[in-house]
């Protein structure tokens, strides 16, 4: 049911979209933001330990872009991120493809935030786009030779019993029948051929609609009809019991005890008279009855998908069950709840498959991927360490800075030995930083936690290596070149590396590979139990915005729509984003990182 | 209400309710029936949405089925759950017990969200800003459910108006009468309602947790205990091939739901095993089944091919499997006193004025997918002569003419599952639905039948 159940390894944006109802529950997990505001203030010195416990070297450069964001995340961030880890939360977290992201309130939006409205209707198989006025007439399927097969739900072909040869006369390679490519079903097993092969939609729709329950519910209708104008009642009912507390018995004592007109007159409404059926279907279930108990296997059985097909009689026999003319589909375009503007509009013709307007998260956001390493252990197992990459990419023009933070854990003392050990390790390691972002914000606010409930514990022990780096600006040429853009900016890179260059040095500072526009980090996790495991992170990003260039260039939005787009009006107002100068923009967002099943050590 | 496990998902008619309304109080009904409020289904009310069908929404723990009003069959049965990627389990939307287990209500509401945007979207194809929409309402549906149905459509999809309908009336009103005795077996229950001149009786209400659950459950029991994998692939004939017991992975719910809907029937003679079942019902031991398959069974074996899981193995379903397994449904269960659908059915003739029972016991309707297993109706009617001659309780019902509704008139016009609907869509297009939530003046709260207005 939630996303979140699926067990291979996935990451998962979290959505903190507004509330759509203004009289929610108070309980809504996407409210767990907004109530810890309050107590986000305590967690400040936490953070400010963060930023200055990394035990190795910081340059003032990078110290002061600490400061910076750590200020940033203080503000944008929900006080631990431990909501994720809650069942509700799982309704708030989609994997990147499914977000979008409005330009104008500076947010992710999910499909839950959008509102879907409709730009065209087509046949999905001949890519006809049908006028509105007759999808309504056509019962939304295709009134052209688009089938699909009773059996398999694939679409059929219109096939002539005799090939075409050039040498005979068109009306010699009748008659046609319907063929499916996929089961090898075909039309003539249940006797229904075509003289022509077109307008066969014209033909079975005639038949749908001389079917016995199509004539009997006219009939019903106009019977109903028929009683409704002789009788205009006073009132109306509202539920259950203003029926049953009115009725009945006015009926049968109105008569013999009050003589009451208007008990008279309701029960005169009441009775919808003898009603004459139109058709009668008599009742084949003892001949079904013999026919399932003789069965030696199912294939002559429909299932119910097939049954389903035909909800007019849900036939058992397979035979009886006729193709179908296709269902249409629609284009829909998808509007911003919170400010109304559009954020995907897709090219009317159905043939196009360009969108006019495609806000998509992708372009905006940092793609996040997990790589495994050569030589580690997967899946996990209870009590190993292991490390993982993250990869991130940069959709953006501009050149990245991404701060990443993991929420603390709850038992105190029991990490603060465990801190004392892992801090020990470290020094005699090199290959590993002691910035360990998982526990830096330990003395976590126990009230917070209470607060919601059905919240699981991170089962294990994450450790960030680098919670800060720059990943390298998006360049047209980099699809096209096999070469290596070693980085985009040697200023950013010097502030991590004492000088070094290559892949292998940069492991130093937990940075694992940093090409064209991607960095990828690495990260270790220590599970602790078995089970599924995951955990949330807070990504935090700033970049110089160069506000002039996007959107246009980038293919989102044709030029011609700008306008409309933005006559609409702009409401700017965000809580996330933050213009520390006029050209530096940062946002920050959640995400769920599942790493899939942890087996146990023994178990192996 | 003597169902206790059934009623829970109420709260429970207060005593007012019962002081006022209840069968043994005949004078405060004649108050009752005096009062101005005197109205039915059976009126028209003009809508201001008037030139546009509606949408007529039927949604159940298990299906959603939707369409148009003023078409004489839905559009679409959707299931829930079905549309996510991982469709190897159907989860229930609601449960009996919902309310009192504290059951996941936020991931109810994602599904049902989901599964009525697709609704609209993927299948009406119209935009539900401008859609009037009726709902189908059965008795027993959680309020909670009824609010957040309510919630979705109004802040979600922002339909401007809705109304509930009871969902016992709407499916009477498909037979052109107004007077019947409707039992609605779906999946999660089975609701006996008496209806009198198009009035739901409400305190005859009777219900039993035996519906298209039990059967699933029973179903899986009985193909644990006594079906058996046929390892065709290793090549031996079928004779001959090993027979291995039935792993639990290979009954997975879509499986048995398959099974469930293909191979299972009601056989129409089960009198010579009935008193045996109904006294003995716990000693199930392999002797007795072996006679009884051996003296009783009329049904072959049924070779349920498995391709999918382990290569070419063949499931052998046994005929007595078959023809048992909705025995549960009108057996009921001694131990935790479940009433069968028999019982209910005539505890129902029972509560209602002695005037009624005649024409409401020769007017049943049967509606509801599990009532579409081949066999249901005549062997409930076996069974209900078999209550009614050999059980104290039901003396006073002697002789009362048992029949129904669909072996006269129309008959089998419309399938049991979609009468329901088809109801909903003819009140639609008669514009007959009774009080309608404007999206302007809701509030959260939805209309609820067991509170009573003053």
């Amino acid at each position: 049911m939630s996303a979140v159940s699926s067990l291979p390894p996935f990451v998962h944006y979290y959505c903190a979209c507004p509330d759509l109802g203004a009289n929610n529950t108070t309980q809504d997990p996407r409210r767990s933001p907004e109530e810890s505001t309050s107590s986000k203030k305590d967690l400040d010195p936490l953070d400010e330990k963060a930023a200055t416990t990394p035990t190795s070297s910081i340059t003032s450069q990078q110290s002061q872009q600490r400061d910076q964001l750590k200020d940033q995340t203080s503000i944008d961030a929900s006080a631990t991120g431990r909501h994720l880890l809650s069942t509700q939360a799982s309704n708030y977290l989609y994997p990147l493809s499914r977000l979008y992201f409005c330009e104008d309130c500076h947010q992710i939006r999910c499909p839950s935030c959008v509102q879907d409205e409709i730009v065209s209707y087509y046949c999905p198989n001949c890519l006809f786009e049908v006028p509105t006025a007759s999808v309504k007439s056509e019962k939304n399927r295709c009134a052209r030779n688009c089938f699909q097969c009773p059996i398999c739900q694939n679409t059929l072909s219109v096939v002539a019993a005799q090939e075409a040869t050039p040498s005979s006369t068109p009306a010699s390679t009748g008659p046609y029948f319907l063929s499916c490519n996929v089961c090898r079903w075909n039309s003539k097993e249940i006797d229904m051929t075509f003289e022509k092969p077109t307008s066969l939609a014209l033909q079975l729709q005639k038949t749908e609609e001389t079917l016995p329950d199509a004539k009997e519910f006219d009939n019903l209708k106009d019977h109903l009809e028929k009683h409704l104008r002789l009788n205009v009642p006073p009132t109306l009912p509202t539920s259950f019991l203003s029926f049953s507390s009115s009725g009945a018995f006015s009926k049968m004592m109105g008569s013999h005890l009050h003589h009451d007109s208007q008990s008279q007159q309701q029960g005169k409404l009441d009775d919808l008279g003898s009603y004459e059926p139109a058709v009668h279907v008599p009742d084949d279930d003892s001949k079904l009855v013999d026919n399932l108990m003789s069965l030696r296997t199912v294939d002559q059985v429909s299932t119910l998908t097939q049954r389903f097909s035909q909800l007019h009689d849900q036939p058992y026999q397979l035979n009886h069950i006729h193709p179908q003319r296709i269902h249409l589909c629609i284009k829909r375009s998808k509007r911003c709840r919170t400010c109304r503007h559009i954020l995907i509009k897709p090219e009317q013709k159905a043939q196009a498959t360009r969108f006019k307007i495609k806000l998509v998260a992708m372009n905006y956001i940092p793609t996040i991927s997990i790589v495994k390493l050569p030589r580690k252990t997967w899946p996990l197992q209870q009590g190993i360490p292991t490390q993982f990459v993250l990869k991130f990419t940069n959709p953006l023009y501009e050149e990245m800075n991404i701060t990443l933070a993991t929420p603390q854990m709850q038992k105190k003392s029991v990490l603060l030995s465990k801190e004392d050990n892992k801090s020990s390790d470290n020094e005699s390691s090199d290959n590993e930083s002691s910035d360990n972002e998982s526990s830096d914000n330990e003395s976590s606010d126990n009230d917070y936690n209470e607060q919601i409930e059905g919240v699981t514990q991170i089962r294990g022990k994450v450790t960030l290596l680098s919670p800060h780096f720059t990943v390298g600006a998006y360049n047209e040429t980099i699809e096209y070149d096999d070469e290596m853009y070693p980085t985009g900016n040697m200023r950013g890179r010097s502030a991590y590396g004492s000088g070094s260059r290559g892949l292998s040095s940069s492991w130093i500072n937990g940075v694992h590979e940093k090409r064209n526009n991607y960095t990828s980090i690495i990260v270790e996790v220590i599970p602790e139990q078995t089970g599924e495991f995951q955990f949330p992170l807070l990504v935090t990003y700033n970049y110089k915005s160069d506000e002039d260039r996007m959107d246009v260039s980038s293919g989102d939005i044709d030029v011609e729509d700008i306008e409309s787009v933005d006559d609409e009006g702009s409401r700017k107002a965000n809580s996330s984003m933050r213009l520390d100068d006029d050209r530096i923009k940062s946002y920050s967002f959640w995400c769920l990182i599942g790493l899939g099943e942890v087996t146990s050590a023994e178990s192996i | 209400m003597k169902q206790t496990p059934a009623m829970t998902t109420r709260p429970p008619i207060s005593s007012t309710t019962n002081a006022k309304l209840g069968s043994s109080s005949f004078s405060s009904s004649w108050n009752i029936s005096s009062l101005p409020s005197s109205s039915s289904l059976l009126s028209r009310r003009t809508s201001i949405y008037s030139n546009e069908d509606r949408v007529v929404l039927d949604i159940g723990s298990r299906n959603l089925k939707i369409g148009f009003s003023g078409e004489p069959r839905p559009r679409k049965i959707l299931a829930f759950g079905a549309q996510q990627q991982n469709n190897t389990c159907w989860d229930d939307l609601y449960d009996l017990d919902w309310m009192r287990s504290g059951r996941n209500i936020a991931g109810a509401e994602t599904t049902l969200c989901e599964t009525l945007q697709e609704a609209f979207f993927r299948h009406l194809l119209t935009d539900p800003k401008q859609r009037t929409v009726i709902i189908c309402e059965p008795p027993m549906m959680p309020i909670r459910i009824k609010e957040i149905i309510a919630k979705i459509l109004f802040h979600r999809l922002q339909v401007p108006a809705l109304c509930f309908v009871p969902s016992h009336l709407l499916a009477l009103l498909t037979t052109g009468e107004s007077t019947g005795l409707v039992i609605d077996c779906g999946h999660l229950e089975t609701t006996v309602l008496p209806i009198y001149f198009a009035r739901p009786l409400m305190t005859s209400v009777q219900m039993t947790s035996l519906a298209g659950r039990a059967v699933t459950e029973s179903l899986r029991n009985l193909l644990k205990s006594y079906a058996r994998i046929i390892q065709t692939s290793a090549g031996v004939p079928t004779s001959v091939a090993p027979r291995i017991t039935v792993p639990d992975h290979i009954l997975s719910n879509v499986r048995i739901e398959d099974i469930k809907s293909r191979c299972i029937l009601i056989p129409p003679n089960p009198t010579a095993t009935y008193m045996d079942n109904s006294n003995n019902n716990n000693d199930n031991n392999d002797n007795e089944y072996d006679n009884r398959e051996n003296n009783n069974c009329r049904s072959s074996d049924i070779y349920y091919r498995l391709e999918n899981d382990i290569g070419g193995d063949t499931l052998w379903i046994p005929g007595y499997v078959r023809e048992q397994v909705c025995t549960i449904l009108f057996i009921g269960n001694q131990v935790e006193e479940i009433r069968s659908i028999g019982e209910c059915i005539l505890d129902c003739l029972l509560k209602v004025p002695t005037d009624l029972r005649r024409p409401l016991a020769s007017s049943l309707l049967l509606v509801g997918g599990t009532s579409m297993i081949p066999g249901f109706q005549s062997r409930l009617l076996q069974e209900l002569y078999h209550l009614l001659d050999n059980t104290v309780k039901y003396k006073q019902l002697i002789g009362i003419r048992l029949g129904f509704m669909t072996d006269r008139g129309a008959g089998h016009v419309f399938t049991p599952s979609c009468r329901t609907w088809i109801g909903g869509s003819l009140v639609g297009t008669l514009k007959m639905a009774g009080a309608t939530i404007q999206r302007e003046k809701f509030d959260g709260t939805v209309p609820d039948w067991t509170i009573v207005q003053s």
